[in-house]
């Protein structure tokens, strides 16, 4: 007698919880809570966004640059562990880790070049903005934000992942899943164009670029001091 | 359900083949890529690709304006260059190194003139027909 009533009492209460409050239903707002796992997962890892003239970061992102020197070649290396996505020039979606190099060259000469049709004046200079002190030539872990600026596209791009990713842009359009590495060099037409990259030492690349309407006449000794004894 | 999944899935696909169908690239580019995996990509002025397994590649696309003629000015046809790339075995920690000296148009017509860079440029051809007939030995 005692067990039928706490039934009765039971089956009361659900009806109640039906009618007042709902049925919570996993497979009606498993989209939903995808997208909400999506966006926590974004927010908690790395996001990128290079367009125009400031790239900036979100999120755990380590950092490494060469020194920001007009009269040398500017190297810029980003790696970003587990969900990441990028967007503006490049669009892309992918988990694993990503590892991203960027490098403008060291130009010969006074006079403009013209690199994908954008104008790369002598300077190929880039700033950075961080919350905490940027050391450079080492890696730098940013968690929160990190800002970079600069004054011209790189010519010379290296991306690695190691994951899944989805890219969209300029760069590739690709759906990829395991090891793979691209890069990709822009040289300037009626330009000379001198890249020597070591994975294992980027930060000591050499990209040097003259161009044909330098006031400068070509430095052939200074292009060919590796290469000629 | 299923089918809002299904059709949310094929807009997916349908928009990445697009994605992919599009953004070929009209300038002057060298990429190379080495692939371990699945990889379903679209490289500047190529077909679509697909790799199941491994695979590298190495790509140089210059793109020639039709009817341009070399003028004072501009000469889109003069290339002197070295496209040198050297992969290791990735599992090993084996490095990635690209050596890479290329001209064009005017500058290319201008680096042909020195003496310096000729004997550069004879000396590096040598050195690739040696290894050529050293591989096929």
């Amino acid at each position: 007698m005692l067990g039928i009533t706490r039934n009765f009492r039971r089956q009361k209460a659900d009806a109640f919880a039906m009618k007042h409050v709902g049925v919570f239903s996993p497979r009606k707002h498993l989209l939903d809570l995808l997208l909400v796992e999506v966006i926590i997962l974004f927010v908690g890892n790395g996001c990128a966004w290079r367009m125009g003239r400031s790239e900036h970061y979100l999120g755990p992102t380590f950092f490494c640059s060469s020194e920001q020197d007009n009269k040398r070649e500017n190297v810029v290396q980003v790696r970003q562990v587990g969900v990441f996505g990028e967007g503006g020039r490049q669009w892309g979606i992918g988990i694993g880790v990503s590892d991203w190099l960027a490098a403008t060259p060291q130009v010969l000469g006074e006079a403009e070049v013209h690199t994908n049709n954008k104008e790369m004046g002598p300077s190929g200079g880039t700033s950075f903005r961080l919350l905490s002190p940027l050391v450079i030539g080492r890696w730098n872990l940013s968690l929160l934000y990190l800002r970079r600026e600069k004054d011209i596209d790189p010519s010379f791009v290296r991306r690695a992942t190691y994951g899944a990713m989805v890219l969209v842009g300029r760069e590739v359009n690709a759906m990829s899943v395991g090891i793979i590495t691209r890069t990709w060099l822009w040289p300037p037409h009626n330009s000379l164009a001198v890249l020597r990259f070591d994975d294992r030492f980027p930060l000591d690349m050499r990209f040097v670029v003259w161009n044909s309407r330098s006031e400068k006449e070509l430095p052939v000794s200074e292009i060919l001091k590796e290469d000629l004894p | 359900m299923k089918k809002r999944t299904i059709r949310s899935l094929g807009c997916l696909l349908g928009l990445s083949a697009l994605a992919m169908l599009g953004g070929c690239a009209k300038t002057l580019v060298f990429a190379t890529g080495t692939t371990f995996g699945l990889d379903i990509s679209q490289r500047p002025d190529q077909t679509i690709n697909v790799t199941l397994g491994y695979d590298r590649a190495e790509i140089a696309s210059i793109p020639a304006p039709q009817k341009a003629d070399a003028t004072k000015d501009d000469d889109t046809y003069a290339v002197l260059g070295i496209f040198n790339v050297h992969y290791g075995n990735p599992f090993r920690g084996d490095p990635l190194t690209l050596h890479q000296f290329f001209a064009t148009g005017l500058a290319a017509q201008e680096a042909a003139k020195r003496p310096q860079l000729r004997e550069f440029f004879g000396k590096k051809a040598g050195e690739i027909s040696r290894q050529s007939k050293e591989k096929v030995q």
